[in-house]
């Protein structure tokens, strides 16, 4: 779900694409976060924390603290709130550490 | 219940961990983090560090600005060694 | 908290800590450790903390071999219920050239004389076994020893002092001793920011700022201080072949680069520093770092730096430490010097003192550690050290 329409912002999402979460093919907007992707499709947990394997999904929501890392590309610790969405782009959850493929 | 608080989310650490820690005798911030490790996550106690502060200011009975705060150092956003060492090889031409 | 002891420690890093636990273990528990911030707050808290038994002099091995036996079993030892975090992932050195591929052969037989497993390793066909992705380039050979590794130096201090206070050690933090305070050519105690305490003896572990307080006295201690940064990564899931990373480490390039049981990879190189006690840190430093590192080990350019410090080395003229009895204050140690690995050889070192305070036989000699040694020439010298 997405706000469509706003008293005061216009909101300028780009072109719609479609990228990979878990597998799944997922809608996006070239000029969104990829959590706002995941959040407008109905995705709450992006991961799980490191020791306690608590389902984490976003707390700041700004950047600032890391519960909302997610492997993007095979790449680790993506801060998924501040990344924009990319036509084919694979993410998926990351429980705990994640992986550095080498 | 403070089992169920979460003060650092990076590394884990609970209320009832961190009141554990405080009454082992680890009083300040610095302590603490080296303790338990809450701060020493990827968000380096941005979450934390002021939530810990605030059970240090009620059970001390200090201001929260007398509370001791640990050095902050930077980078302030995580870097990538990648971008770095490029630049180190930039700044060698 | 009294106002007399027996023995007054300067210093809560891990030298005065484990010195309090040695000698509180001896029945000599009457004793002051005093620290101006938080106990592991100085160079100890600061340092790679890393430990290796792959050393070059046999007086550093010894030190070395019997300090790892210790920090095996640290907290069954001094009863500690935390995690010292002792992860022995080994240290691959690598040679960069043939002179110090000649020298590491010298080395092997060393350790080798005194029981350490490390050996040769074959950059071809294993060096993959033990870094997978390690680019080989310019390396000459490398040298293995797992037992090799590094422990959490904030939780190994904590070890020790919980030992000591479990022993009666009084321990003192937030405190700067100021002064020494002397008499008729004894030591008579110490004047701090919370007052004034007395003792027959001071044992003076303060780092950099030893040299300072045994001059108060007329004593002239050859250490100076030299700022080390080094910086730490987010974690990542463990990226050696059965577990973390091992230690790389490498005297020509001058850096050591390991992951940490936590999964973050902690690094530091070793630069040009002026005489100073600044421990700021430097963005040069950043850069320059990774660019080293990021040439052996590529794999490691996605990782991103979360945070970087600074600590001081204290310095000795051949960086082997001094335990200096004072001829000016008898009852006053000084014991500093040891010049970026005081670490791995505390635990060793402090049974030396604490033997030695304590009139029993041991194989190694204190005197040697004096700094007469400058003057006789008689130094202590060390080919491998970063």
């Amino acid at each position: 779900m997405r706000i469509e329409e706003h008293p005061i912002l216009d909101f300028d999402r780009g072109e719609k694409i479609t990228f990979f979460y878990n597998g799944q093919e997922v809608e996006g907007y070239t000029n969104e976060t990829i959590v706002a992707a995941l959040h407008a499709a109905g995705v709450r947990k992006l991961g799980a924390s490191p020791e306690l394997h608590r389902p984490r999904g976003l707390f700041c929501a700004i950047g600032n603290c890391s519960s909302c890392f997610m492997t993007v590309d095979d790449e680790p610790n993506v801060r998924v709130c501040v990344v924009k969405c990319k036509q084919g782009m694979r993410v998926e959850e990351q429980n705990g550490r994640g992986v550095v493929r080498v | 219940m403070a089992d169920q608080i979460l003060i650092c989310r990076c590394e884990d650490i609970t209320k009832e961990r961190l009141l554990e820690v405080i009454a082992e005798g680890y009083e300040t911030i610095d302590e603490i983090k080296r303790a338990t490790r809450a701060g020493m996550g990827p968000c380096q106690g941005r979450t934390c560090r002021q939530l810990i502060a605030q059970e240090l200011s009620k059970i001390y009975g200090v201001p929260m600005e007398e509370v001791l705060m640990p050095t902050f150092r930077a980078p302030v956003k995580p870097i990538s060694m990648g971008t770095l060492a490029d630049a180190h090889k930039k700044g060698g031409e | 908290m009294k106002k007399a002891y027996d023995i007054i420690i300067v210093g809560g890093g891990i030298v005065g800590c484990s010195i309090a636990f040695e000698m509180a273990k001896r029945g000599h528990s009457n004793i002051l450790l005093i620290e101006r911030g938080y106990l592991s707050g100085g160079a100890t808290g600061r340092c790679g903390a890393g430990i290796r038994q792959q050393w070059g002099s046999v007086l550093n091995a010894t030190l070395a071999v019997e300090s790892t036996h210790i920090f095996e079993n640290l907290e069954e030892y001094t009863g500690y219920k935390g995690n010292c975090g002792l992860n022995q992932a080994g240290y691959l050195l690598i040679a960069c050239t043939e002179k110090e591929w000649d020298q590491f052969q010298k080395n092997l037989e060393v350790q080798h004389q005194l029981g350490v497993d490390s050996y040769p390793v074959d950059l071809e066909k294993d060096v993959y076994k033990y870094v997978p992705f390690i680019n080989t380039d310019g390396i000459y050979g490398a040298t293995f020893c797992q037992k090799d590794g590094h422990a959490d130096p904030f939780h190994c201090t904590f070890a020790y002092a919980y030992g000591a206070r479990q022993l009666g050690v009084d321990i003192l933090t937030y405190t700067e001793v100021l002064s020494l305070k002397a008499e008729g050519g004894k030591i008579k105690g110490v004047s701090t920011t919370k007052g004034d305490f007395e003792a027959p003896m001071v044992i003076n572990c303060a780092n950099a700022w030893a040299p300072g307080l045994a001059a108060q006295v007329g004593d002239e201690i050859p250490v100076f201080p030299e700022r080390h940064q080094a910086l730490v990564t987010e974690p990542v899931a463990p990226m050696g072949p059965n577990g973390p990373m091992p230690m790389v480490m490498s005297f020509h390039r001058k850096f050591y680069v390991q992951q940490s049981p936590h999964g973050s990879f902690i690094m530091g190189i070793a630069e040009t520093e002026p005489v100073s006690f600044n421990i700021r840190s430097s963005w040069q430093f950043l850069e320059e770092c990774c660019g080293v590192i990021c040439d052996t080990l590529p794999a490691l350019r996605g990782l991103r730096v979360v945070r970087q410090w600074a600590g001081l080395y204290d310095m000795s003229p051949d960086r082997n430490p001094i335990i200096e009895f004072s001829k000016n204050a008898e009852g006053l140690i000084t014991i500093c010097g040891f010049s970026g690995h005081g670490f791995m050889v505390a635990p060793r070192t402090a049974i030396l003192v604490a033997k030695h305070l304590c009139n029993e036989q041991d194989d190694l000699d204190i005197k040697r550690f004096s700094a007469d040694r400058y003057r006789t020439g008689e130094l202590l010298l060390e080919p491998s050290v970063v």
